[in-house]
């Protein structure tokens, strides 16, 4: 089987000797965060008369760059930042949880517009000026978000991001504290609300955002949706054994890809095998078999949008991907089904869909079914706890 | 077999490990603070599960033979200092961790707890909604960046606390003039506020479908840091009502938790509020307390016994 290097966005085959002390990027400490909130405990709990939320003190210099960020930051008040603004007449809008540069955000947001229905793109929707008011008791949830003094009454939101806070002007302590809360609140107000939410995250979704193939694996193979070969190791001579039999295969090489990553290397040299012993001496790698040309694929709701039109045992596999979009519950998922040498499997799954990995008439079709679940008829996942 | 990933020098996994030996439950320590370094592992998927081996100074343990996994990250003061550039030596710790949290993910045996199962504990707020489906009472919460909309809430509730919402753990505080005078500081930020709930703490660990209570007598607002306000803490084990039994034995079915801590309180009234579940529960300090069997009925299951062996 011909194997083919190509190059997506998500996946870069590379030279290992360049790369591989590269480690683990940014994704990773990330995520360190939510994946072990032990970690964190220790000097916290000495520090936590100065690190419970709203009682921080904020030095002369933090409060001043809090003070700015009104002007610079996306979202939060310009039309520049958020897309356009926000009149009193507006006041029912569509929320665009992501960036103004992200495609998803801009296409949807323009498809809205275009309807006549107001919209707003915002990275951080809990942070000034938005005012929140979030309320669990025994009589429900009762929830209320304003910015700009004016109520937002939400008609739907779409999430393509955490909100992350911008950390200028902030103590690195304060802002890895502040920036966990604002997470939290963020989680627990998207869960709550009544009106559809496109892609509402579960707790090991939101604080897992970009995961691994791996991770998705278990969930893969439930849905009966095949994974290519792969090997976690730090014994050399086991990774090299793993390559020879690749090799014994008809196959050339083996891909290492950072489990905290999102970058791929295709280890097929003895220059590159002797790189990847460099990272095994302190860490186990994570290999897979080479596959082909990948074929991506996002569903939304229950439509699936192919690239380019597949073939007939490619789209035998729809039913599946639907499956595993819905054990996910996710109303938008990308997904990327490519040959191995035992047939075809799954190479990438991802919660936040690339439009950039589509061409422009199939980007078109995501796009106006992407809207469609936003003013839709029939609700995408409901919300936990509606008031 | 069992598989125990952790610290040796944590008193919890210690307390485990001896718990199985006393119960003569094979088991292996992967100690987290020399991994990876002094492992080597070898874990392949193909279509099924992982196949594979994990190995220690003196020992292989083949993936296939382990019954159950205990598991409690450590954080960066209980590994080894690292080698070389801080940075670099700290992402591939996290690659190492990562690769040993999808095995443990993905093994079919149970695991306590899996890694996606504890995610909650970062979100109280939303920690609560999921509790309250569970058919568990929560105290009145404010989430809130409006100083008028805390006023208001302190003004109707009387006495209120407040506290983290993340997983950064903090001390519950009550709210007095002190930080009302600070209200303003809300702008940067939402925080959490809750009705002060009087009453007394109960604290449940559930161990599959076993639970265990625990009453705590003290006069501090966080019976955690009692001593650090003079105050005592007296611990008995407790019996709690059927229908509360079963919502904290559900909450901990609903978040996927095989072992829980979760955190409640009595009312005067009787009433049941939950405040939190703890998926990493550090069980310690009530079982010496009151004698109360938790990490024998962890041992158990891990074991898959359903019978509790006494030590």
């Amino acid at each position: 089987m011909k194997i083919f290097a190509t190059r997506l966005a998500c996946l870069r085959y590379r030279s290992l000797g360049v790369q591989h002390q590269r480690g683990a990027d940014a994704g990773a400490q990330v995520l360190g965060i939510g994946r072990n909130p032990q970690q964190r405990l220790g000097g916290h709990v000495d520090g936590s008369l100065t690190r419970l939320a709203w009682s921080i003190e904020l030095n002369s210099s933090k409060a001043d760059a809090r003070g700015c960020l009104g002007d610079k930051s996306e979202g939060r008040t310009g039309p520049a930042a958020a897309g356009r603004s926000v009149s009193c007449e507006d006041a029912v809008m569509h929320l665009l949880l992501g960036h103004s540069w992200d495609s998803c955000c801009a296409g949807v947001l323009a498809r809205l517009e275009a309807r006549g229905l107001p919209a707003r793109i915002v990275p951080a929707p809990l942070t000034p000026p938005a005012r929140l008011v979030w309320r669990l008791d025994a009589a429900g949830l009762a929830s209320r978000l304003s910015w700009d003094e004016q109520e937002a009454e939400l008609a739907s939101v779409l999430v393509r991001g955490t909100g992350w806070l911008d950390p200028a002007g902030w103590d690195p302590a304060d802002h890895a504290y502040m920036q966990a809360e604002m997470l939290a609140a963020t989680l627990a107000w998207l869960t709550g609300l009544p009106c559809p939410v496109v892609n509402r995250p579960s707790a090991a979704l939101w604080y897992r955002g970009r995961a691994s193939l791996m991770t998705w694996r278990m969930l893969l193979r439930r849905c009966g949706l095949p994974v290519p070969e792969q090997l976690v190791t730090n014994d050399p001579a086991k990774a090299r054994t793993f390559g020879h039999h690749l090799a014994a295969l008809g196959v050339a090489g083996a891909v290492y890809t950072p489990l905290t990553g999102e970058a791929g290397y295709l280890v097929a040299t003895d220059a590159g095998w002797q790189g990847l012993i460099a990272v095994q001496a302190r860490t186990p790698v994570c290999l897979s078999e080479p596959h082909g040309a990948p074929r991506p694929a996002c569903i939304i709701g229950g439509q699936i949008v192919w690239d380019c039109d597949p073939p007939l045992e490619v789209r035998a596999l729809e039913p599946r991907l639907r499956q595993l979009a819905a054990d996910a519950g996710l109303d938008f998922l990308e997904v990327a089904v490519a040959p191995v040498r035992r047939g075809l499997a799954v190479v990438r799954v991802d919660a936040l869909p690339v439009l950039e990995h589509f061409a422009p008439p199939a980007q078109s079709r995501i796009l106006d079914a992407l809207t469609a679940l936003l003013v839709p008829a029939t609700a995408p996942h409901a919300a936990l706890d509606a008031p | 077999m069992i598989l125990v990933c952790g610290g040796l020098a944590d008193g919890v996994t210690e307390l485990v490990c001896a718990r199985l030996a006393d119960f003569g439950y094979r088991y292996r320590l992967l100690d987290l603070a020399h991994y990876p370094a002094s492992y080597c592992v070898v874990w392949h998927w193909t279509d099924a599960g992982p196949a594979g081996v994990i190995s220690g100074p003196d020992w292989t343990l083949d993936l296939d033979a382990i019954t159950g996994v205990y598991v409690r990250f450590l954080g960066p003061e209980g590994r080894m200092p690292p080698e070389g550039d801080p940075v670099v030596a700290a992402a591939l710790q996290f690659e190492a961790d990562a690769g040993l949290m999808a095995l443990l993910d993905d093994l079919p045996c149970p695991v306590v707890n899996r890694i996606g199962a504890g995610m909650s504990n970062n979100s109280k707020p939303y920690q609560a909604l999921l509790l309250r489906r569970a058919g568990l009472n929560v105290p009145a919460t404010l989430v809130t960046s409006d100083p008028a909309a805390a006023r208001a809430f302190q003004h109707e509730q009387g006495e209120v606390i407040y506290k983290s919402m993340s997983g950064v753990r903090s001390i519950v505080r009550r709210l007095g003039p002190d930080q009302l005078a600070r209200l303003a500081f809300l702008r940067h930020g939402p925080a959490q506020f809750q009705a002060f709930v009087p009453g007394r703490n109960v604290r449940v660990h559930t161990v599959g479908d076993r639970v265990f209570a625990t009453r705590i007598e003290t006069e501090a607002v966080d019976y955690r840091y009692a001593h650090l306000d003079g105050l005592d803490v007296a611990m008995k084990p407790a019996t709690l009502p059927a229908a509360v039994e079963a919502a904290c034995l559900r909450a901990a079915r609903d978040l996927d938790l095989l072992f829980a801590g979760i955190d409640l309180k009595e009312k005067p009234d009787g009433e049941y509020v939950c405040f939190e579940v703890n998926p990493c529960p550090g069980f310690i300090y009530y079982e010496r307390h009151t004698g109360q069997p938790i990490s024998a009925a962890v041992a158990d299951l891990l074991n898959g016994s359903k019978t509790r062996r006494l030590a």
